[in-house]
């Protein structure tokens, strides 16, 4: 939707402040009126000020929208929003349970993505660590003319094969799956908060 | 009192006596034509001087959405995301028009008070 970072950050700050303040609403509902505020705030961009940063109209626009906590708190305790509770036949049970299944199946694959990427992050940075502080006990090894040894914890034996640019290539592999770790996180808490939205 | 606190009470009041018709206002203002949410807002300040945040307008709308009073739909706008247009039902302009009477006795029986008893205008 924009190009600035920083106007992507500050959307996507809002929209989450707006998804916690939804989230008793039926998935339908809410996305709804995340549709809603996101055409209204891009009208709101759009007519800013032309000299002005992208970032600055958005923060221009979302200070005119005011607090999400107190323009959506009436409504949600006047219970204007349909409560789905109401709705409890056999159809809507059944697309509810499958919906739980299908939710809880994305949140946990991307829950293993984020535990796995965060470990293998972990585990690069330990060994490039280890090998920088003890290169005779951690890090790559050749025990005979064709066994070569990857320590972890250390060990000994072996002539150590570690070369500056092996630390340099696990530091960088560390970096790596801890973004990803990350940016997995992030859609993770999205997909926790609203259904579907991590996917879009 | 002093001059600053009373020119703050006024300006509260007057901020809280305009925001307490603002359901009259916006349903008034789609009477008579669709609006789109920005469109909407511009017209609803600029028009009756009433300073909100562009939230508590969006959340009249949801409400009189979800009441049945308005109707929406989507079009395709000339550049930029598509644009939700508001509508008045014909359930809206029944109500509209008890509103407007409510309105008018409201300011009836609030004109009758500010003058006293003998006639003489107090405002």
């Amino acid at each position: 939707m924009f190009d600035d970072p920083r106007a992507r950050r500050a959307g996507r700050h809002f929209r989450m402040r707006v998804e916690l303040m939804l989230s008793s609403v039926s998935p339908a509902v809410r996305r709804e009126l995340l549709d809603d505020l996101a055409a209204h705030v891009c009208d709101l961009v759009a007519e800013g000020p032309r000299d002005a940063a992208e970032h600055e109209r958005l923060q221009a626009a979302l200070d005119r929208m005011g607090d999400p906590r107190e323009f959506l708190a009436p409504l949600i305790g006047g219970a204007i929003f349909r409560d789905p509770r109401r709705d409890v036949g056999l159809g809507q049970t059944g697309r509810a349970v499958l919906s739980l299944l299908a939710r809880g199946w994305r949140v946990g694959w991307r829950s293993a993505l984020v535990l796995g990427a965060a470990l293998c992050g972990a585990v690069a940075l330990l060994v490039a660590v280890g090998a920088v502080l003890d290169p005779d006990s951690v890090g790559l090894f050749r025990l005979g003319p064709d066994d070569v040894q990857l320590r972890l914890v250390g060990g000994e034996g072996g002539v150590p094969l570690f070369l500056p640019w092996f630390a340099m290539v696990l530091i960088a592999l560390a970096a790596l799956s801890m973004a990803f770790a990350w940016r997995q996180a992030r859609k993770l808490v999205l997909e926790i908060l609203s259904p579907g939205a991590a996917a879009k | 009192m002093s001059d600053a606190r009373y020119s703050r009470f006024l300006t509260n009041w007057d901020s809280q006596a305009r925001k307490g018709v603002l359901v009259l206002i916006v349903m008034a203002a789609l009477s008579g034509r669709e609006y789109y949410g920005y469109e909407l807002v511009e017209h609803v300040m600029t028009g009756a001087g009433v300073q909100v945040s562009d939230g508590t307008l969006y959340a009249i709308l949801i409400r009189l959405k979800a009441e049945g009073l308005v109707s929406t739909r989507w079009e395709a706008a000339e550049r930029g995301p598509a644009r939700k247009y508001y509508a008045l039902t014909d359930e809206g302009r029944a109500l509209l028009a008890k509103m407007k009477q409510a309105w008018t006795g409201m300011v009836s029986g609030v004109d009758a008070i500010l003058e006293d008893r003998s006639g003489r205008d107090v405002r």
